[in-house]
């Protein structure tokens, strides 16, 4: 008989597992959590440099600063401190694509476990629709949902992407669940008497959970995507301002020319960096699991 | 979806056996048969996934809240100086004209008769009332060059750098270009698009930063209009290209990897052919295959990049005019453009997948 | 155990080869030691179980040998008719490159996947003769028929791809390809294992034509006594890694010396024992 606390423990073990044994897994990871940390700490930063005042409020401080200590990335057109403004935004971008990836993969692991489980003439209909989806280009239906969302809040715009970003997440895991299908172990939980939840728990997961973590960051980092290409050419949703928004509103009020570089460098930089990590996740994830493809040492 | 069926010839009893006629007959009777079921099976997807798509950009366009009628008559207005409050004739008119009465599903209906019988989407507000098929006619080839070569060339690169980085697996070269593309292989399109505009045009005015030829040279078949072209495509083509090249790398590296413990790779080594060509002829011709496909599915994302390249640049193709019709609300052309690039994806999908079979003689497609 | 006094004629000379795949130290070697003497146009057959070592022997002398194992001594004298002798172990690439094929060939099992799979007969004849002798390309329509020919395959074949062949045609293919540039010395590892009894007989006496016909020298490997019985001149025997006995066939078969050899031998199935049970 398991206890409940050695399930947890035998479920645990083997993520740790899986995370040490790949260094690009564990390196995508630790630039994540550095990404993270980083916009947690937009509350200190702010009061730091507004001491006391608000950074990002219009007219805080003289327009077009160049970088220096009190100001490390200068201030924009309206007066407000760049620093502030970016790492406030970096804050948005990722709770953005953390909403968007959870409901992505939570659509999309229904339809894959639809699709794969049930098979048949189900499995041809969702893989169609998620293969038309995944083929044609959804820009446009991206630009034209974003129209009619104009004031919106953080989770709506999550929401709104996950509708274009869900079939990253399914095909990926579909095809998993197609293979697990056929596992023995499935047969023999059904023929044991453990219970559904004990068997989805302790066999079904860990199996599934490295798909479902590719699943997440994939869709994830196509959230992202089609949320900065909207912002760039201003069809962003209003309402939340985020790193691309910070990249339009930099080209648009010709940062670029002026020389005000920080403006658009760094959110490019840091957007680059977390596209980067979450992509070393994938990849890390599939070589744990095609051991051949790691590098030789 | 695919099943490896292999036919052999016999050869038993006989000392000197040889494959009876049998086996040669019924190998090009088989030869033919599933093929055309595949075929026949894969342009019915074809159709199917084509009726998708287009029902769901219709729908997804009519979504859009604002009546697009009344902005163009307060467009009219303002250009005309109406001060005529648009009587109901002429705002049901102008919807008449615009596919725009009856219920949604109507116009649906409409909608797709016109789109597939008269290839007519209707007239646009952008250039009205140039028809919007007209109007998308004259940017479709600047994006068919851009897009197109960008994506080909990225292909070809990407698919040789890949077999390298592959082959020569370990060593320094190899593993820092992989890591090099795992870092940046999603970098978008559009930032390396303004990284290279500020580097080569505003910094180092090397390049050009806007248009897709010189206004001063008069379109021709001339060298100068060419080469006017050609040098102010280079900088929108290197911001697909470069990211392309990198995620074909990976791609082509993975597929590589698997293959470099064959037996053939061996054999071919024993015959003392060059490395060069073991490389090619027997290593990547054996596992390329899929990157034919991932080929046609790749083209749907790079339109999507492909449309903000053209926004930053100015590059006046598809992408800039759809911009500019959501700009303006004109759903017509929007439509249009979407419309396009959907029927363009998925039969350059069609044609490769129908390709498959002759590109590949070990598998038979059953379907 | 040594082979015969090494004479200046001999095609290869074997000296003191060590093959290993693990660089842990007490960890015995997959050939170890290896000393043998091939004379000119002779049959040897290299005879021992599975884990003998002689099938490394055999990718060795080909210096086809991948990573983790790793020649670690010895060398390897051979003497092509028409040009100098080479160490194989240390002549260059391009120079190694130049020898393959036209002097030094070989012949793997058929069930094993080394014909290209995206390629047809023809091509894989081709590319070999366009390599090494490009002068005979124009030959090639009326080339590739008579060597299908030689090993009993019709014409047809070459139109076809790999995987349209059962392994003995496949076999035979490899030994079409094997001849095509008629080589001084032919490697063949197992080319009998895994075929129907008709089939070897084909194989066997295709190649024993070879040696009598070119002047073709030989090094069969086979776990299979009844093989050398039929084909070798000399036999050497491996187990672990060295060689245990070698000498001339009929005398190790009516007297063999090495208790190993024995044990081997008397696993040849015989039709007087059959009749007894």
């Amino acid at each position: 008989m398991m206890t409940s606390t050695a399930t947890i423990g035998r479920v645990l073990k083997a993520p740790v597992a899986v995370v040490r044994s790949s260094p690009k897994l564990a390196g995508g990871l630790i630039v994540l959590a550095l990404l993270v940390l980083t916009a947690l700490s937009s509350p200190l930063v702010s009061r730091a440099i507004g001491h006391g005042a608000d950074p990002v409020a219009v007219a805080a401080y003289e327009r077009w600063l160049v970088p220096s200590p009190a100001h490390p990335l200068g201030t924009d057109q309206l007066g407000r401190d760049v620093l502030s403004m970016i790492i406030g935004s970096m804050s948005t971008s990722l709770q953005i694509g953390a909403i968007a990836g959870v409901i992505s993969t939570a659509i999309g692991v229904v339809v894959a476990f639809l699709a794969g489980y049930l098979g048949g003439w189900i499995d041809a209909v969702l893989s169609t629709f998620t293969g038309i989806l995944l083929v044609i280009p959804t820009f446009p239906l991206l630009i034209a949902l974003s129209a009619y969302a104009k004031e919106v809040t953080l989770f709506q715009v999550g929401l709104m992407l996950s509708i274009f970003s869900w079939p990253f997440a399914a095909k990926i895991i579909r095809s998993q669940v197609l293979s697990l299908r056929t596992r023995p172990y499935v047969e023999l939980a059904k023929v044991s008497k453990a219970g559904a939840m004990e068997v989805i728990v302790t066999e079904l997961l860990p199996n599934l959970a490295p798909f479902i973590g590719v699943g997440f960051a994939s869709a994830a980092l196509g959230a992202i995507f089609g949320l900065v290409g909207l912002e760039v050419i201003g069809l962003g949703p209003s309402g939340v301002i985020d790193l691309g928004h910070i990249i339009y509103s930099a080209i648009s009020t010709g940062a670029l020319t002026l020389g005000a570089w920080p403006m658009f460098v760094v959110p490019i930089a840091l957007l680059t960096l977390l596209f980067a990590a979450l992509n070393m996740v994938n990849i890390g994830l599939e070589e744990v699991y095609n051991p051949r493809l790691r590098s030789e040492r | 979806m695919t099943s490896v069926v292999t036919t052999r010839a016999d050869d038993k009893s006989e000392p000197n056996p040889t494959p009876t006629v049998r086996a040669v007959g019924v190998r090009s009777v088989l030869a033919r048969h599933p093929l055309a079921a595949y075929a026949v099976r894969r342009f019915g997807l074809y159709l199917i996934e084509m009726w998708g798509a287009l029902t769901i950009a219709f729908f997804f366009f009519r979504l859009i809240p604002g009546d697009p009628i009344q902005t163009f008559i307060q467009t009219l207005q303002q250009n005309y100086v109406y001060n005529v409050q648009a009587s109901a004739e002429v705002i049901a008119r102008y919807q008449h004209e615009f596919g725009l009465d009856g219920n949604i599903f109507v116009q649906y209906l409409h909608h797709m008769k016109k789109l597939i019988i008269d290839h007519d989407f209707g007239p646009s507000l952008i250039n009205y009332p140039t028809p919007a098929q007209n109007v998308i006619m004259q940017s479709l080839p600047w994006t068919i060059g851009l897009l197109g070569i960008s994506a080909v060339i990225a292909w070809i690169v990407g698919l040789g750098a890949g077999a390298l980085a592959g082959w020569r697996r370990g060593k320094a070269g190899a593993e820092v270009a992989t890591n090099l593309a795992i870092m940046l292989g999603h970098v978008p399109f559009y930032f390396v698009a303004l990284i290279l505009v500020y580097v080569f045009a505003y910094s180092l005015g090397w390049l050009p930063s806007r248009s897709a030829y010189d206004s001063n040279i008069p379109p021709a078949f001339s060298p100068q209009f060419i080469g006017s072209v050609l040098q102010h495509g280079i900088l929108p083509a290197a911001s697909i290209v470069i990211i392309g090249v990198f995620n074909w790398l990976l791609s082509t590296r993975m597929l590589m990897i698997p293959v470099l413990g064959e037996d053939y790779l061996l054999y071919a080594e024993a015959k003392g052919l060059r490395p060069g060509d073991i490389l090619t002829r027997y290593a990547l011709r054996n596992c390329y295959l899929p990157q034919v496909t991932a080929f046609g599915l790749s083209l749907g994302f790079i339109f999507n990049g492909n449309v903000l390249v053209e926004q930053l640049f100015n590059y006046p193709g598809l992408g800039s005019t759809l911009v500019t019709a959501i700009q303006q609300l004109d759903f017509n052309t929007i439509l249009a453009v979407t419309d396009m690039a959907i029927i363009s994806v998925l039969t350059i999908n069609l044609i490769l997948d129908l390709l498959l079979p002759f590109l590949d003689p070990r598998v038979k497609y059953w379907g | 155990m040594t082979d015969r006094v090494s004479v200046p004629d001999d095609i290869l000379q074997i000296s003191d080869l060590t093959v290993r795949y693990s660089s842990r130290p007490g960890t015995p070697a997959a050939v170890d030691g290896v000393d043998l003497a091939v004379r000119r146009g002779e049959i040897l057959g290299v005879a021992g179980e599975s884990g003998s070592g002689k099938s490394t022997l055999a990718v060795a002398l080909l210096r086809l040998l991948k990573r983790p194992g790793r020649v670690t001594g010895g060398s390897i004298l051979f003497r092509p008719r028409d040009s100098a002798e080479v160490d194989l172990l240390r002549v260059g690439d391009k120079t190694l490159r130049g020898l393959r094929w036209r002097n030094l060939a070989y012949l793997p099992q058929g069930s094993m996947n080394s014909l290209n799979p995206v390629a047809r007969i023809r091509d894989q004849f081709a590319d070999v003769i366009v390599e090494h002798a490009p002068q005979r390309r124009g030959e090639l329509a009326e080339l590739v028929p008579r060597l299908l020919g030689t090993v009993g395959l019709p014409a047809r074949v070459g139109g076809m791809y790999p995987h349209e062949l059962s392994g003995g045609m496949r076999q035979r293919v490899l030994m079409a390809i094997c001849i095509a540039l008629e080589p001084d010395l032919i490697i063949a590892d197992e080319p009998t294992t895994a075929l129907d009894v008709t089939i070897q007989r084909v194989i066997l006496q295709t190649l024993s034509d070879l040696r009598n016909d070119f002047g073709v020298t030989l090094i069969l490997i086979s776990h299979d006594m009844g093989v050398h019985a039929q084909l070798a001149d000399r036999v050497a025997v491996m187990y672990e890694g060295r060689i245990v006995e070698v000498g001339d066939t009929r005398q190790i078969f009516k007297d063999p010396q090495d208790p190993y050899t024995r044990a081997l031998i008397e696993s040849i199935p015989t039709i007087e024992e059959r009749k007894a049970s």
